[in-house]
């Protein structure tokens, strides 16, 4: 990443907020203004102020009416020159916003990048800039307030259990280095000591997948035959019409994929083409698609026309899902009044809204279920890895001194506490030395 | 006059300094050795004996380099044991005891086998340079002209000896300190500090009761420093013997801590934690009711005795009355008194990675003047320094082991990145790769660079790569051979106690061909994990920093953060992320300033 560009981002949720804050920082920002903002003189001469004016496109039409503030650098949050431009809402807005800033060779933020250049700049702490980073990546609030009380939390657990290891590791280290001075212990001690670890690594390992797939969101496949009313219901749980709807049956036939947050959960949405045996060749593809993705998936909703019932092919379809946490669901109730259908099926209706409700309930409460136990924390990229990696050494020590190999075992515990060391740059090998020379008496 | 003019200087006959001069002049360059006493070449200062875990490994790595100590201490020694050897050969540390003047002598008549190196008694006061070396001048007016000098001086720069509350002058026991050369290097703005360490007193060998001790013989078969060690042992092998101290001792000790120079603040310098003195031992583990002490035998004909474990500064009759209360010592003969010394060193982080000082061209340092402890330690910097002497008149790049590769890489790299604070000895546990670093292959990591300098004599070469073809050899016919569930090297990776019955199989008639051949197959997984991890994260750290690199102008590193790395000077970003102190942070911003560079 090229630190000298100048950059722009959205500051807020895409979602269905009223307002909209656009920053851009860097060398370029005032050029940028003089050309789309028209109290641009007015605002430069400004620090921290918040200036109404109108949002203008490279033509100098009026597309919005806004407020802009300038901070001035060093003293922004980047420590360059950074502009804050509070729009209304409107995509559209955006868009020309958008296209505007990049044809003065200002590029979008990647993620993180803002915090990145604070970080540069010195205006924050790495730790700072790393729980940043987090909380910019969180998809949903309830992610980002997570984010905060997880650094502290999971710094906490990784300290203790090098501490842990650290001890371990004194035992060890003596014995291994000071074999005269020292006495000697029986292997079976040596696997004794070893195992309170275990618990501690699973404790974490627990907390990093929890985490990893809060991050990484709940996948919910709507399944089903042609015109069963995949793309009716998708479009409903967004909220928009994102998806093209029509009476004629293969209407979907790429995978269409929606983020959304409910109830705090992160919920990725896929709609697909349906999912019918005997089909015509293009289909094909794509219903294999539809399957694989189906199966990938934390759940699937599998979608039949209440009117017509349930049908033999759907019962083919659904043995391609054999495993998967399904929820069969009945639609178009509004087309007919009682039926008999199998147990367990939701019905709904994409017309009236029926059952709608009802049926996002129970997705949640099923995502919910598929979540390890535990309160919810959130590690960045590097403290899951190196959860992961000590989790693996440690694992490595076990296997090495069930072989009674204690060299090698004490070789990676003491890379398990390397792992933890490069996360807080701390030095335990001389924390190693200190707790021998305080606990055993060396020197003949 | 005589022409005093040599490729290299190498100051101080101590293990460092005899380490040294070996190699320069193995290599064929013309050396002066010069040294206060001759007679006292190679002397042993403290403990009669050589190696252990860690240190044995040290003299494997120098013998593989074509040094000295490790041929001489099989020629002296009197016992020979391997320390841990329940367990992995990775850490089985080769130990022996020595006769003390043998081990001298045999120093003295190595060196004497050179014609283009010259042994100078006499004190080194002062060393004659700008910005880099020209000279050194010895007490008695004489000049030595050169450009590489290597200081070796040991515990005796502004050495202060201590018993008791009396201080004297003195670099050792019964020897004069080196306090002009001091002088002269702070002349040369070179910052000198304070370290200590200390002896136990040397007893009457047949004024000891050994009746009522415990024996401990050396192993039935000794295996030698050297792979080229022959005839091997040499001299008759003798034992040791065990006894422990009383609830009297430490009354006594108690006694007398008033008179104490270690707890009255006489003593200045920091002393290892690792050799402490007793009266340490009983201040700081009072709840010990004994200490091990071990009486070591001196020498074949040495009428002395070294009581190991109750090293002392404490007053003369202090020593007498608490060595009287050990089962055994009642009624010992004291010869020569227990003291401390307190000496003058240099932090190492003032010198670069060839040992030399940073700022003056040609001026190296080694041994426990750069604040090691150890024969071991100071013999293999000293070969060390050596080793980029001759790069450096040969006009090759400096000599630079790694830590994956050796111990000594692992001690070098300690000391010049992290400075000292205590006395430095190599632990196995320094080192992140001693699953590499066991004794059996120290030739295969490390006698190619030997060969490089011609420092291996074509016997040494031939007699090793049989060796070496021999193990191959055994590898082979195991892995051919078939067993139940695969072949006999996989079988006895998988179950250690075939090893044994294997053997009626494949007879393997040197035993420490079977301890390489048993190591090696056990270790093999792991050893080729642990390479491959080492592979990657050195080419991965091994990036070089700019050497123009101005600390100060990169955009966000703390004040700290610039005058750590500016006073380090790392050549890579592995060096840099190992120096004390040294952020995470920084360290990306290091990152990002190679990157910078590396798109420009
Ligand atoms: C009292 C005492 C206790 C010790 N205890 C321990 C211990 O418990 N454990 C341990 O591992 N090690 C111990 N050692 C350390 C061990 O002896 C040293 O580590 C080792 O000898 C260092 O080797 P060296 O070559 O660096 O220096 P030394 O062996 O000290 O040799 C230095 C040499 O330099 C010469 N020299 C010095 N200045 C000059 C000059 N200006 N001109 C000419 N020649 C000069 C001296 O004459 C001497 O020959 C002890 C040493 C002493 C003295
Ligand atoms: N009355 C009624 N019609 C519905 C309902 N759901 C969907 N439809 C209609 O059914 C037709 C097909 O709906 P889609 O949502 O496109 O169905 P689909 O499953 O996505 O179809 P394909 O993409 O072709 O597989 C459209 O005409 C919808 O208006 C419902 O609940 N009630
Ligand atoms: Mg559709």
């Amino acid at each position: 990443m090229d630190i000298l560009d100048t950059i722009y981002g959205e500051m807020t949720f895409p979602g269905r907020s009223a307002l909209r804050v656009v920053r851009v920082s860097g060398e370029l920002t005032k050029k940028a203004v003089e050309k789309i903002f028209d109290r641009h003189s007015s605002l430069m001469k400004t620090h921290k102020t918040a200036v109404r004016g109108k949002l203008l496109d490279l033509k100098g039409n009026t597309i919005d009416d806004i407020v802009a503030i300038f901070f001035k650098k060093p003293n922004s949050y980047t420590g360059e020159d950074v502009v804050e431009f509070h729009c209304h809402g409107a995509e559209t807005v955006l868009k020309i916003l958008s296209s505007s800033l990049e044809s003065f060779g200002i590029r979008k933020a990647k993620n993180g990048e803002f915090s990145f250049r604070a970080f540069i700049n010195g205006k924050i702490s790495l730790k700072e800039a790393r729980r940043l980073k987090k909380v910019m990546e969180a998809q949903t609030l309830k992610e980002s307030s997570a984010v905060y009380a997880s650094q502290e939390i999971i710094e906490r657990e990784l300290k203790s259990l090098s501490e842990t290891i650290i001890e371990i590791l004194a035992r060890w280290e003596a014995r291994i280095d000071f074999p005269e001075e020292v006495p000697q212990e029986d292997i079976n001690k040596w696997i004794e000591e070893l195992s309170p670890l275990q618990k501690q690594i699973d404790h974490l390992l627990k907390i990093s997948e929890r985490s990893r797939q809060v991050k990484e969101g709940f996948k919910v496949a709507i399944f089903g035959a042609p015109n069963s009313g995949k793309s009716s219901l998708f479009n409903n749980l967004l909220g928009r019409e994102r998806a093209i709807v029509t009476p004629h049956p293969g209407t979907t036939r790429d995978i269409l994929e929606e983020k959304l947050e409910i109830d705090g959960l992160p919920v990725i949405f896929l709609d697909m083409a349906g999912a019918r045996k005997k089909s015509q060749k293009i289909e094909k593809a794509g219903i294999e698609k539809a399957i694989k993705v189906a199966e990938g998936a934390h759940l699937v909703l599998f979608l039949f026309d209440g009117k017509k019932g349930w049908r033999k092919s759907d019962d083919e379809a659904l043995s391609f899902l054999k495993g998967k946490k399904i929820i069969k669901v009945a639609t178009k109730k509004d087309l007919y009044k009682k039926k008999s259908l199998p147990e367990n099926v939701v019905e709904i209706s994409n017309l009236s809204g029926f059952g709608i409700e009802k049926l996002i309930k129970m997705v949640i409460s099923s995502l919910k279920a598929s979540l390890p136990k535990g309160e919810l924390l959130i590690l960045d990229e590097r403290e899951m890895m190196t959860v992961q990696k000590t989790a693996r050494f440690v694992k490595d020590a076990f296997i090495s001194i069930k072989q009674r190999d204690e060299v090698s075992a004490s070789d990676f515990l003491k890379r398990a506490l390397f792992e933890i060391d490069e996360l807080f740059k701390t030095e335990s090998l001389e924390i190693i030395y200190d707790s021998i020379f305080k606990d055993f008496c060396i020197g003949k | 006059m005589r022409r005093l003019n040599f490729d290299a200087v190498v100051i101080g006959g101590g293990h460092s300094g005899v380490e040294a001069s070996y190699i320069l002049a193995k290599a064929g360059f013309s050396v002066a050795l010069v040294t206060q006493r001759k007679d006292f070449i190679g002397r042993m200062s403290c403990n009669p004996s050589v190696g252990g875990v860690g240190k044995g490994h040290l003299v494997r790595e120098i013998d593989a380099l074509g040094g000295l100590m490790a041929k001489i201490a099989d020629k002296s020694g009197i016992q020979f044991r391997i320390l841990n050897s329940s367990k992995g050969a990775a850490v089985q540390g080769l130990r022996c005891q020595s006769d003390r003047n043998r081990y001298s002598q045999e120093a003295i008549y190595a060196l004497c086998a050179f014609k283009n190196l010259e042994i100078l008694e006499g004190e080194a006061v002062s060393i004659e340079s700008s910005s880099s070396v020209r000279g050194v001048w010895l007490e008695d007016g004489t000049f030595i002209k050169t450009k590489n000098c290597i200081i070796a001086a040991g515990t005796f720069l502004r050495g202060k000896l201590f018993t008791g509350m009396s201080v004297k002058d003195g670099g050792r026991v019964g020897e004069p300190p080196s306090k002009q050369l001091s002088l002269s290097l702070e002349k040369l703005r070179i910052s000198l500090s304070r370290l200590k360490t200390g002896t136990p007193a040397r007893l009457k060998k047949d004024s000891i009761n050994y009746e009522i001790l415990e024996k401990q013989e050396g192993d039935r078969t000794p295996e030698p420093f050297s792979l080229y060690s022959k005839p091997f042992p040499l001299l008759p092998q003798t034992c040791c013997y065990v006894t422990y101290t009383t609830e009297k001792t430490k009354q006594v000790v108690n006694k007398f801590l008033d008179k104490s120079p270690l707890f009255q603040g006489l003593i200045k310098g920091i002393g290892p934690r690792y050799c402490p003195s007793l009266e340490d031992k009983i201040v700081k583990f009072p709840h010990h009711e004994r200490h091990q002490v071990f009486i070591e035998p001196d020498g074949v004909d040495s009428d002395l005795v070294y009581p190991n474990g109750i090293s002392t500064s404490l007053p003369v009759e202090a020593q007498d009355e608490f060595i009287r209360t050990i089962p055994g010592l009642e009624e010992a003969k004291v010869e020569v008194y227990g003291y401390a010394v307190e000496y003058d060193f240099i932090q190492p982080t003032n010198l670069n990675f060839d040992l030399s000082l940073k700022g003056i061209d040609g001026l190296y340092f080694a041994g426990q003047v750069i604040g090691t402890t150890g024969y071991e330690e100071a013999a293999g910097l000293g070969l060390y320094s050596a080793y980029n002497i001759i790069k450096k008149l040969k006009g090759k790049a400096p000599f630079r082991l790694q830590r994956s590769e050796s111990y000594l890489g692992v001690m070098v790299e300690d000391l010049v990145l992290k400075g000292v604070l205590e006395p430095y000895r190599l632990f196995t546990s320094r080192a992140e790769y001693r699953m590499l670093l066991d004794r059996h292959t120290a030739y295969r990591r490390l006698s190619k660079y030997a060969e490089e300098e011609n420092l291996i004599p074509e016997e040494e070469k031939i007699f090793r790569e049989e060796w070496e073809n021999s193990f191959r050899k055994w590898v082979g016919a195991l892995k051919k051979h078939k067993t139940k569930g695969g072949n006999c090297f996989e079988a006895v990776k998988r179950e250690s106690s075939l090893e044994n019955s294997l053997l009626n199989d494949f007879p393997i008639e040197n035993p420490f061909m079977k301890n390489y051949l048993f190591s090696e197959i056990r270790n093999e997984g792991y050893r080729k994990r642990f390479a491959e991890e080492a592979r990657k994260i050195e080419a991965a750290l091994y990036v070089k920093l700019p050497k123009d690199l101005d600390y100060q102008k990169i955009a966000g590193l703390s004040r700290e953060m610039v005058e750590r790395l500016s006073a380090a000077k790392p050549e890579t970003l592995l060096s840099a992320s190992r120096i004390p102190g040294v952020t995470p942070a920084a360290l990306s911003l290091l990152r990002i300033e190679i990157e910078k560079r590396r798109k420009k």
